[in-house]
């Protein structure tokens, strides 16, 4: 896969890293058990600070996604690890919260239930059918429309 | 005879280090001019195509003239003068490229202005988990040249009774010798003192290639990751054969000391070698490019850059980025890799590599005593 940073964005680096790699992991792209660069080497190919990749491997190991090698770098998590799993439901319930805000926000707009089912279900889409990786922008109704 | 070879060798280094040098430009990368970064595009642009075939032209004619003086000063002048000019021909032509470097990437970065090419964004790429990319050999190629060494060393052992009480040193242009020095251990261990030189160089070298900073660019992050590779797979296979090969050739100093060769057909062998070297060092350098610019496919674009770090490059050549984690990457005028100057390993490095050179110099001085 290839990892595409902007130092210049507002975006801080390490969120950038890491969601090109979860969106690897969703599509495919990233399997189980497949090897990431070391910390040094990827912060060198990308001409950034050691400390940045460390953070974003850092926190992809805190969400259940990475499991660290030592100088030998990360790979990707095995799903069916008990460790993972449970980080992985841990993940499932934050995404719970997020979701009931989300919903929250979208009421006070004066937004349909339905309207948000159909946002929330459009965005799915892009996640599971799209073969390759998933790090483009979340689709938008009014880009499909024009 | 030997020697008008030698001679004929000598001359003809000149013409391919200034050919080397002045077709440069043309084997960048596509985003890079002079050590200026400037979008694609920009190679089609009249005014740097300009700069380039001007540049081009002075240095060919540069190394012509300095060729030509050092062939009618070896056939006529003393032999003193034509070494003197050859030394001054050659810092000529190198520090003669680097100025008329700097003139341009002058020129380019005004022109940059004028055309307004900014960038607004800073866009950086890596490859992760590919498998398939070519890569540099292992460090443990290197490791050929400790049989070598160890054959020289049997070689130089087993002549040793056979050798004169007084081996030759040095010799001139005639092919007559110069300088004699006693037969002793420490006179034979000077071959193999270079040796070990080399190989800790080669080894540092290769070292800096497996550990550099992979050339992506984002416009094309496969097809120029790919590129890169075959080049720094290139040029690592290049650092174990041409290592192994001037090491080998060392052989020839305990033959020249035995008699078995002439100091003259020593300096042939030697010449040789070395003319090769050069020589395929401009074939890897045409056939390849700088990180593989000249293997990489051609991505249509437009004149918007993603990325500028020219503020990072002083004097164009010089790379210092306390923010990037990188100790080594490739060089933006010129085939081969650099240092991050920024970073305390890329000093320890050069401290590592002077000291080689500082023991070399202290023990042949102390040799030879």
């Amino acid at each position: 896969m290839v990892i595409e940073i902007d130092a210049m964005s507002s975006d801080p680096i390490y969120q950038q890293i890491r969601l090109q790699i979860i969106a690897a992991i969703a599509s495919g792209e990233l399997e189980e058990g497949d090897q990431l660069p070391s910390i040094r080497s990827l912060a060198a190919d990308l001409g950034i600070n050691f400390h940045t990749v460390h953070e974003a491997y850092g926190v992809l190991r805190d969400e259940g996604y990475l499991v660290m090698r030592g100088r030998a770098g990360a790979i990707v998590a095995d799903r069916t690890l008990t460790s993972i799993q449970h980080r992985a439901a841990d993940e499932d319930a934050l995404m719970s919260e997020r979701l009931l805000e989300l919903a929250l926000a979208h009421k006070a707009r004066g937004g349909t239930e339905r309207d948000f089912l159909a946002k929330a279900a459009q965005q799915a889409e892009v996640a599971y059918k799209s073969e390759r990786a998933t790090t483009e922008k979340p689709q938008t109704v009014a880009k499909e429309d024009r | 005879m030997d020697t008008t070879i030698f001679l004929v060798l000598i001359v003809v280094l000149i013409p391919l280090t200034g050919v080397i040098s002045a077709i440069t430009p043309w084997l960048m990368r596509e985003n890079e001019c002079f050590a200026v970064t400037v979008p694609a595009t920009a190679q089609k642009d009249p005014v740097i195509r300009g700069y380039k075939v001007r540049y081009t032209a002075s240095l060919l004619i540069l190394s012509l003239v300095c060729t030509v003086l050092i062939g009618v000063l070896i056939a006529n002048a003393s032999e003193q003068i034509a070494m003197i000019v050859l030394t001054v021909s050659i810092f000529v032509v190198v520090i003669g490229s680097f100025l008329l470097m700097l003139h341009y990437r002058r020129a380019v970065l005004r022109l940059k202005d004028e055309r307004g090419w900014h960038a607004q964004t800073s866009i950086h790429a890596a490859l992760v988990g590919e498998g398939d990319t070519p890569r540099p050999l292992p460090l443990a190629w290197e490791f050929l040249n400790v049989p070598v060494i160890v054959f020289t060393a049997a070689v130089s052992w087993m002549l040793y009774p056979s050798m004169p009480d007084q081996v030759p040193m040095h010799m001139d242009l005639s092919g007559n010798i110069t300088s004699w020095v006693d037969k002793s251990p420490a006179t034979m261990a000077f071959p193999l003192l270079v040796q070990v030189v080399i190989f800790v160089t080669m080894l540092f070298s290769h070292y800096m290639i497996i550990h550099s900073k992979k050339a992506v660019d984002p416009a094309a992050p496969a097809s120029s990751a790919y590129a890169y590779g075959l080049f720094a797979h290139a040029q690592s296979a290049f650092l174990v054969v041409f290592g192994i090969l001037i090491d080998a050739v060392m052989v020839c100093l305990p033959l020249s000391f035995a008699n078995v060769l002439t100091m003259s057909q020593s300096a042939v062998v030697v010449m040789v070698a070395s003319l090769a070297c050069v020589g395929a060092a401009l074939v890897l350098s045409i056939r390849y490019g700088q990180a593989g610019s000249r293997v990489a496919g051609h991505v249509e674009g437009d004149d918007s850059l993603v990325d500028d770090d020219d503020a990072h490059w002083k004097l164009g050549v010089f790379y210092f980025n306390p923010t990037d984690a990188s100790v080594f990457l490739h060089k933006r005028f010129g085939i081969g890799w650099t240092l991050n100057f920024a970073r305390l390993q890329a000093w320890l490095m050069i401290g590592g590599l002077v000291l080689v050179m500082v023991i070399l110099v202290v023990a042949s001085s102390m040799m030879f005593d």
